[in-house]
């Protein structure tokens, strides 16, 4: 109950999250589409861009600094391999501040999408966009039981701090090994008491559920919104240069 | 006169000289021969790793030892298991092993789609089952925000929304607060159905049962009616 959950702040009541997983899904996508194909020199639209990613943020009332620090962890990862473009020169330097802007904008907005959507329903729209069955399953599953196998490990931690005082530590990777070990053999135990209890609710490899998720008149405005806003804001760079 | 009344009814499951060692060769079941009746509740009590999950396990076919079962006169095989596995559910011992999907409703609603339900049909069984347990408003929880009395009896609603005609429980009453227990206890007094219970809670099978089996050594060394 202590882990930070990946959709924390997703029954905040907004205009973004009212709407339909899938109207956020698709437009969103459609924007990092439009982003990607940005000319990599039009830095006016990558500020416009930008500013309309930030724009969503505010509408969403998702805190500023959640998104940005998620983002953040994220492209830092990403930091790493771009950094070593500095040694191209100049041509290396427009792509690193490119690739970097691209990336930064595109994972802001899933970070958005993540977090103004219940996983459950985002799952839920994925199934209804035909994304093939078992996808859905181990995203589902591993979102369920990632607390439990954290919990698990910290379970193990404990009793391993209880008896270790902080001395021989060369001494202590053995056991380090055999934690690990045995939270692999855990959860491997666990996967089969899940399947034998899913087999005795009748389960034959398929998930059903009632999946109720519709349009509404939001959807709909926003799709109309959206997507030639998008365009425009393609479009209208060509003109300026 | 009761036992004189339930042996009236017909047989629920009838298992006959049943064998089972696990792949490791650890031998549990030594030749069980048992007869369960329509509405009985039996409890099952041993010492840890006497057998009791081991035999339970054997009710809806998810293990498979040598000899025979029956439930309601059909025996145990996998054509019919989907069948089977309509009358018989099973209630695992930790909930987070029971409770797979993101939430409740999901969970409950699990079993109903998997027997082809209609839509209203299954909404109706999850309200039932829900209300039951009392968890009524618990639908869009997550099951990882409840506490584990909350999880226990989601878990018996996931199996009640299939409404078996047989319920089997390991440990039903285990890691239970006294209050959450208790009501538990009033609970299973008040389903009308065939339930075994495999448990160390002594005290609850003398309130809930009204047989009571021992099993030592992978054979039922203790089988008192009351």
């Amino acid at each position: 109950m202590r882990h930070s959950f990946i959709d924390k702040y997703s029954d905040r009541k907004s205009f973004i999250h009212s709407l339909d997983p899938r109207t956020k899904l698709i437009c969103f996508i459609f924007f990092i589409v439009v982003v990607i194909t940005t000319p990599s020199n039009s830095f006016l639209n990558f500020a416009i861009y930008f500013s309309l990613v930030f724009l969503l943020i505010l509408i969403s009332k998702v805190p500023l600094s959640y998104v940005f620090g998620r983002g953040t962890i994220l492209i830092s990862f990403l930091l790493i391999i771009l950094l070593t473009n500095i040694f191209l020169g100049k041509k290396g330097l427009i792509l690193l501040t490119n690739i970097f802007i691209k990336s930064f904008i595109s994972i802001l907005l899933l970070v958005e999408i993540s977090s103004t959507t219940n996983f459950t329903i985002l799952l839920k729209g994925l199934q209804k966009m035909k994304t093939p069955d078992i996808f859905i399953q181990i995203l589902s599953f591993m979102y369920r039981y990632l607390f439990v196998i954290i919990d698990e490990m910290e379970r193990l931690r404990l009793g391993w701090d209880t008896r270790y005082f902080g001395k021989r530590f060369f001494l202590q990777i053995k056991t380090f090994a055999n934690i690990i070990g045995i939270l692999f053999i855990r959860s491997y135990e666990r996967g089969e008491r899940i399947y034998t209890s899913m087999l005795s609710r009748g389960f034959d490899g398929e998930i059903r559920n009632l999946n109720e998720i519709k349009f509404s008149f939001r959807d709909y405005l926003f799709f109309i919104i959206f997507i030639p806003l998008c365009i425009i804001l393609r479009l209208w760079k060509i003109r300026l240069l | 006169m009761y036992n004189i009344e339930i042996m009236e009814n017909k047989i629920a499951i009838e298992i006959k000289n049943l064998h089972f060692s696990y792949p490791d060769g650890n031998c549990v079941l030594r030749g069980i021969n048992l007869k369960i009746y329509e509405k009985e509740k039996v409890g099952i009590v041993g010492e840890n790793g006497a057998g009791k999950t081991t035999l339970l396990l054997h009710l809806n076919g998810i293990l498979k030892g040598e000899g025979e079962i029956k439930i309601f006169g059909k025996n145990i095989e996998k054509k019919n298991l989907r069948e089977i596995r309509k009358i018989v559910g099973i209630v695992f011992q930790n909930p987070d092993d029971q409770l797979f999907t993101t939430n409740v409703f999901d969970d409950v609603a699990f079993g109903p789609l998997n027997l082809g339900l209609t839509k209203d049909e299954v909404k109706k069984r999850v309200k039932e089952a829900l209300s039951i347990v009392e968890l009524e408003g618990f639908e869009h929880r997550s099951p990882w925000h409840l506490s584990l009395g909350e999880k226990k009896r989601a878990a018996i609603a996931t199996i009640l929304s299939m409404e078996p005609e047989i319920i089997a429980m390991d440990e039903p009453t285990a890691n239970l607060s006294p209050k959450i227990r208790r009501k538990l206890i009033d609970l299973l007094k008040k389903l009308n159905k065939t339930i075994v219970i495999a448990s160390h809670d002594i005290e609850m099978v003398k309130e809930v049962c009204t047989r009571i089996l021992y099993i030592e050594n992978g054979l039922i060394s203790d089988d008192a009616i009351f």
